[in-house]
């Protein structure tokens, strides 16, 4: 549980910005029918910063990420992207990878032609990320043939490999045993140090986030309740 | 390979929509024979010269063909007649060989001309010896079996119109997701928008335009048909692609 000398209110959830915001939200609250997702957010991200979201399912994470991201605009108050051109990836908790295509192909897709100079930049950055996460012998296997595992590992791969400035990752670490997350989350903080990619990563799992570093918010019933920092869960 | 199919059967289906007159023409054309022309017939004894009265026919400019009538369906039909008048067919004084040939005119005979030529093959056998037919067009025979044959060829182009159109619309359902899906994670992981919208436009629009730019050229194409093929192909791709979500 928390320390209960950390639980404090919603002012804290600025607590730790490195440098300047890149989001904001201000008084954000989500409302499916009667069901309230989220309820007055209020808080600042910092560009280059590490973000844990902790919550029990049905706190209100992934509704949280989807507000973020851009993807469901909020029912009141205000989400501020602060720099408009900043580009988002997302790795959805339904992984969404093309079944009937491979590994390889998969990854294929962040290849933007305006970011990269040429495809074989693009092949040398998908070969040392697939080294790191040892999957590069796995890259022509269909999706629908691999484990829960390679899926995660190709759909985080797929967003790093579109250069994003921040990275929303949805319980990204569901299937992957610690071993496996740890080297995942030594990936985001090597991108996060040397480029300055903002992590933000929604996780039930308080074991796995304590043993890395960053800011920690955590929902309940939609509500901010708690913001820290992970190492103090 | 899906996605070949589709782009072949959109240029296929462009392609009948608009050629949908030179598609009926071609098939009336081929229903139809449309070479009207003049003819008669001629019968003569087998005991005249009638190879050397065929040699001069044929070098007249007027005469088109000559067709050789089937001598044996020839003496049936004599036999027949003459049984039915009760003569003996059988009697040695009785000749029954005969020759026919059906006279053929070309298209642009005169009236004139075609009795000219009927006249002169009474100068060329003896008129004990020969049978002449009158003058006749095969126009109305023709033509009732051109309606037919015509409205027949009716319900041809709309087969085809249907199974074109069944074909892709199999191969549109069957692609409609897979193209959805792509263009979400593009939009997702590349810095582009409304990516499955310029691919439609690009695609389809392009097959448009290149099959608008030939058939610009050909006087028989169906313009409401094309002013058709646009409106489907804009409402195919901002009403049939309008959830341009992962979930669709």
């Amino acid at each position: 549980m928390f320390d209960q000398s950390k639980t404090i209110n919603q002012k804290n959830a600025h607590y730790g910005l490195k440098s300047g915001k890149i989001l904001t939200l201000d008084n954000v609250g989500v409302n499916f029918k009667n069901f309230n997702a989220l309820s007055t957010i209020q808080m600042d991200i910092g560009q280059g910063e590490i973000l844990f979201i902790t919550g029990a399912s049905g706190a209100g994470k992934t509704t949280l990420l989807r507000v973020l991201s851009g993807q469901l605009p909020p029912t009141k108050g205000r989400v501020q992207l602060l720099r408009p051109n900043a580009h988002m990836a997302l790795v959805f908790q339904d992984l969404r990878l093309m079944e009937n295509y491979t590994c390889e192909m998969n990854l294929m897709m962040a290849y933007d032609t305006s970011i990269y100079k040429n495809k074989n930049e693009f092949i040398y950055d998908m070969i040392e990320f697939a080294n790191v996460l040892k999957i590069r012998n796995r890259l022509n296997l269909k999706i629908k043939d691999a484990n829960g595992g390679l899926k995660q590992k190709v759909a985080i791969l797929r967003a790093l490999l579109s250069r994003p400035d921040v990275i929303f990752l949805d319980e990204p670490t569901s299937s992957l045993d610690q071993e496996n997350a740890q080297k995942i989350f030594e990936l985001l903080n090597f991108l996060n140090v040397k480029k300055g990619l903002t992590v933000i990563w929604a996780s039930h799992d308080r074991d796995l986030i304590r043993s890395f570093s960053g800011r920690i918010i955590h929902l309940d019933g939609g509500r901010l309740i708690h913001a820290g920092h992970a190492c103090f869960i | 390979m899906k996605g070949f199919g589709f782009v072949f059967l959109c240029g296929l289906f462009i392609l009948v929509l608009l050629a949908q007159n030179i598609v009926n023409d071609f098939l009336e054309s081929k229903f139809a024979k449309k070479d009207y022309f003049s003819y008669f017939y001629v019968l003569m004894s087998s005991s005249e010269n009638h190879e050397d009265v065929v040699r001069k026919l044929r070098d007249l400019a007027e005469i088109k063909q000559i067709e050789t009538l089937n001598q044996a369906v020839i003496a049936k039909e004599v036999k027949k007649i003459l049984s039915e008048l009760d003569v003996n067919t059988l009697s040695p004084m009785l000749n029954l060989e005969y020759v026919g040939f059906k006279i053929i005119f070309g298209l642009k005979t005169s009236i004139r001309s075609q009795q000219l030529v009927r006249e002169y093959v009474e100068r060329l056998v003896d008129k004990k010896n020969l049978i002449l037919g009158d003058i006749k067009d095969n126009i109305s025979e023709k033509k009732d079996q051109e309606d037919f044959l015509i409205q027949k060829s009716h319900f041809i182009y709309p087969s085809i119109l249907l199974m074109v159109i069944g074909l892709w619309l199999v191969f549109f359902i069957s692609l409609k997701k897979t193209l959805s899906r792509i263009a979400y994670l593009v939009e997702q992981y590349q810095r582009r928008r409304q990516v499955l919208l310029k691919t439609l436009l690009i695609g389809v629009g392009s097959w448009l335009v290149f099959f608008i730019l030939i058939f610009s050229f050909i006087p028989q194409v169906n313009h409401l048909n094309a002013v058709g093929v646009i409106i489907l192909v804009l409402f195919m791709i901002v009403g049939g692609f309008k959830k341009n979500m992962w979930e669709s």
